[in-house]
């Protein structure tokens, strides 16, 4: 992406504030958070109407410029804001002044901290559990281009519950089939797909000793049209006074699991998982599976 | 009969060591079982994966460990932007996208 670019993430690292959002997720939240979005979006001049966009504004919600896809003309239209910006001097009009999804600030000089967020739309980790980094990667592609592109990234979250069975020694067959439905796909070109419970036809899945391993199968394999996949895994779960240190899974296959291409040729894939850095400014970024299945996510 | 599998004898000489060495194995912490596991570190001709296979993959399937865009310090929250707007006079850049642009989309 064009934000790889060094002297562009230069200026936007030192002159900007930088927000990334997820457009269908941000949309919907009933809470501020979604309210002042739906307000920037609700300006004529301001192209969220197309979830892909770059788009600058002041303390105030002043809009100061945009281009409608962020890989592209960015940095001449942060030079161009820079150029023209004054930050405000007095203080801001409220952003939120009034709310039409909820009440926002019920009192003056409420900040946002003390908003209420709305969990269906923008959930937190499991307070107990695990946040699992979950990368994929098409065996078959040419190297790519630049070493930030090719790999997929996504997240696995588990239940503080399904943590503790870890503990114990067991992979719960929740977890087991979470990651089979919401995992196993190549989102290295764009987002990730779910399977549906009547998808997985086989899932075998054993952790022993520490050792995981088992094969998997997703669809129907070797179909001409359509989703599939058939794989097999390793890896290894490793726990310290009551908690899981590492996660670490590999699941190696072959189908047809990118989005696009109904009958495309079906390719080499491999996922691979491990647990997140909570440092990761992504850490607390909400699955992607979890925002298309909602309460099917963690049951 | 005793000669009618010829490779009898051999597992038998290849089991005694290996279940030797998995009672030894099962004594160490798991850290030290999963370094050591050495019973089938390359590709499985079976198609399941080796230890071999795990690491590279694991290693492999994995982001650069230095990106350019990941030395911007992302906020997900407008909110977030909007008071750090206010705090250090910064104009903001909002990003929006259909997949997370942090990840997990």
């Amino acid at each position: 992406m064009k934000l790889n670019e060094p002297e562009l993430a230069e200026l936007i690292r030192t002159k900007f504030v930088a927000v990334a959002v997820y457009h269908a997720a941000a949309v919907k939240r009933k809470d501020a958070e979604g309210d002042l979005y739906r307000r920037l979006q609700a300006d004529d001049r301001f192209t969220v109407k197309q979830p892909n966009a770059a788009v600058c504004l002041d303390a105030n919600g002043m809009l100061l410029g945009f281009v409608n896809d962020p890989t592209g003309h960015v940095q001449p239209m942060l030079e161009g804001v820079l150029r023209d910006f004054k930050a405000p001097a007095t203080q801001p009009v409220e952003l939120v002044k009034r709310p039409t999804v909820v009440e926002l600030f019920p009192h003056e000089g409420t900040t946002p901290e003390v908003c209420e967020r709305d969990l269906k739309w923008a959930p937190k980790p499991p307070t107990g559990g695990l946040v699992v980094q979950a990368n994929s990667k098409n065996l078959d592609a040419h190297p790519p281009g630049r070493p930030s592109l090719g790999i997929g990234r996504g997240c696995l979250w588990v239940r503080k519950d399904e943590a503790e069975a870890l503990v114990k020694g067991t992979f719960p067959d929740s977890l087991k089939v979470r990651l089979a439905r919401f995992n196993v796909w190549d989102n290295s070109k764009g987002r990730a797909g779910v399977w549906k419970s009547a998808d997985v036809h086989e899932l075998k899945l054993n952790l022993e000793d520490g050792r995981v391993s088992g094969t998997i199968v997703l669809g129907e394999p070797g179909q001409a049209r359509g989703a599939w996949f058939r794989g097999t895994m390793l890896g290894f779960v490793e726990t310290k006074g009551g908690v899981v240190t590492r996660f670490d899974l590999v699941i190696r296959g072959e189908g047809r699991i990118a989005n696009g291409d109904d009958g495309a040729k079906p390719t080499h894939v491999a996922m691979a998982f491990r647990l997140a850095d909570p440092t990761d400014m992504a850490y607390d970024v909400t699955p992607s599976g979890y925002l298309a299945a909602q309460d099917e996510y963690l049951r | 009969m005793s000669n009618g599998n010829p490779r009898r004898p051999f597992l038998r000489m290849l089991l005694l060591p290996t279940i030797a060495a998995l009672g030894y194995v099962g004594s160490m912490p798991p850290r030290a079982i999963a370094a050591d596991r050495t019973v089938d570190n390359r590709v499985g001709s079976d198609g399941a994966i080796g230890l071999e296979e795990f690491e590279r993959l694991h290693r492999e399937v994995q982001p650069p460990s230095v990106e350019e865009w990941r030395s911007i310090s992302w906020k997900t929250s407008i909110l977030d932007a909007v008071a750090e707007a206010r705090a250090s006079g910064r104009p903001i850049l909002l990003i929006t996208t259909n997949g997370h642009l942090l990840g997990c989309g």
